[in-house]
């Protein structure tokens, strides 16, 4: 099958940067894969614009994102926004956002640990899991205890609802994350 | 409404369900060469008697399946889900893997809309619970198009239950 070619991430923020304008959130499995993790398969680029000023321009945005599709030669269809239905949801997320990449016309950010956990957990697939391992091993040297418990928080509400495989999954991510903050006490 | 889709449905259920043709016959009072007609789509049953035969079966006829992309993917993949008889509507990760096999067949003769949305499940699977489509043994779909894409978020929403129930 086949999945986005790697030449799709390689060119990504030099094409975003003919073809975007504004603010945006890359975020999902794709971000994986921009930042060097390319440890499983996808077909979507959650990609959503950040609406600045109210949505007044959000229909011009969305049209950008298929011009940027077809600059990647990809299907429009690979190029997702709902991600942004997820996103609002979550109070206060513009303060959970890291600066990416920014251009003449616009910036892209990507969701800080704890909010790409939270964006994750909610539906928590095999993959989920896989992505929220990977994005800890990424961001552990920067991350810090705090943020780290606000994750564990998260997780340990979320799993009191939670069941069968999900629940397993939960389970194997507080591990990792209490081994974690563990070491950060020893040290 | 599409016929061929219908039909090759009604053959699947009847499997899923372990009925055979008589009986199905008998339960809908209708002919087993009637059965045998709609099955191979050379019928041209009134809506009465697909009525009774989707009736007999779980199925509820709906004549939006052409216009809703919901409808393509629920006739399906939904239909396992909310559409059918209480004991398949009781549907988890293991009953879904035995239904994935037997369909596995079938898709490839399934009119071209559903095979898209067959495929677009198998897509699903494939990229968010590869450790559970390793032991289908399907082959994941060959040509991922923009339309199995889109396909595919909608059939995810209704995995993601299946999965966590």
């Amino acid at each position: 099958m086949k999945a986005l070619p790697n030449r799709v991430y390689a060119s990504f923020f030099k094409l975003s940067e003919k073809n975007l304008q504004g603010d945006w959130v890359v975020l999902g499995g794709a971000l994986l894969h921009l930042l060097g993790r390319h440890v499983r398969t996808t077909t979507d680029i959650d990609l959503v614009p950040l609406l600045r000023d109210g949505g007044k321009t959000a229909n011009a945005q969305l049209a950008q994102s298929f011009d940027l599709a077809e600059s990647l030669q990809v299907p429009i269809e690979s190029i997702n926004s709902a991600a942004l239905h997820f996103l609002k949801k979550i109070p206060r997320f513009e303060k959970e956002l890291v600066l990416m990449h920014t251009w003449k016309t616009g910036r892209m950010f990507r969701p800080n640990l704890y909010l790409y956990f939270q964006l994750k957990l909610a539906r928590l697939s095999e993959s989920d899991e896989l992505d929220c391992v990977e994005i800890l091993k990424l961001e552990l040297p920067e991350a810090t205890e705090p943020e780290l418990k606000r994750i564990l928080k998260e997780m340990r509400s979320l799993k009191k609802k939670s069941k069968n495989d999900q629940f397993a999954r939960i389970g194997r991510l507080i591990e990792a994350v209490r081994e974690q903050i563990a070491r950060m006490d020893e040290e | 409404m599409n016929n061929e889709l219908v039909f090759h449905q009604i053959r699947t259920f009847r499997e899923l369900q372990g009925l055979t043709q008589q009986e199905l016959a008998r339960l809908s009072r209708v002919s087993v060469p009637m059965i045998q007609l709609i099955e191979g789509n050379k019928a041209n049953p009134s809506i009465e008697v697909l009525s009774r035969v989707c009736g007999v079966l779980g199925i509820e006829l709906s004549f939006k399946v052409q216009v809703d992309p919901r409808e393509q993917v629920g006739l399906y993949f939904g239909l396992v889900v909310s559409e059918t008889p209480a004991r398949i509507r009781m549907l988890n990760s293991e009953s879904l893997e035995q239904w994935l096999k037997m369909g596995k067949d079938r898709a490839t003769e399934a009119p071209e809309r559903v095979h898209e949305a067959w495929e677009s499940v198998l897509l699903a699977i494939y990229e968010y619970y590869p450790s559970y489509f390793q032991r289908l043994e399907i082959s994941p779909p060959k040509k991922v198009t923009g339309r199995i894409i889109k396909l595919k978020r909608i059939a995810l929403e209704r995995l993601v239950e299946v999965m966590n129930s």
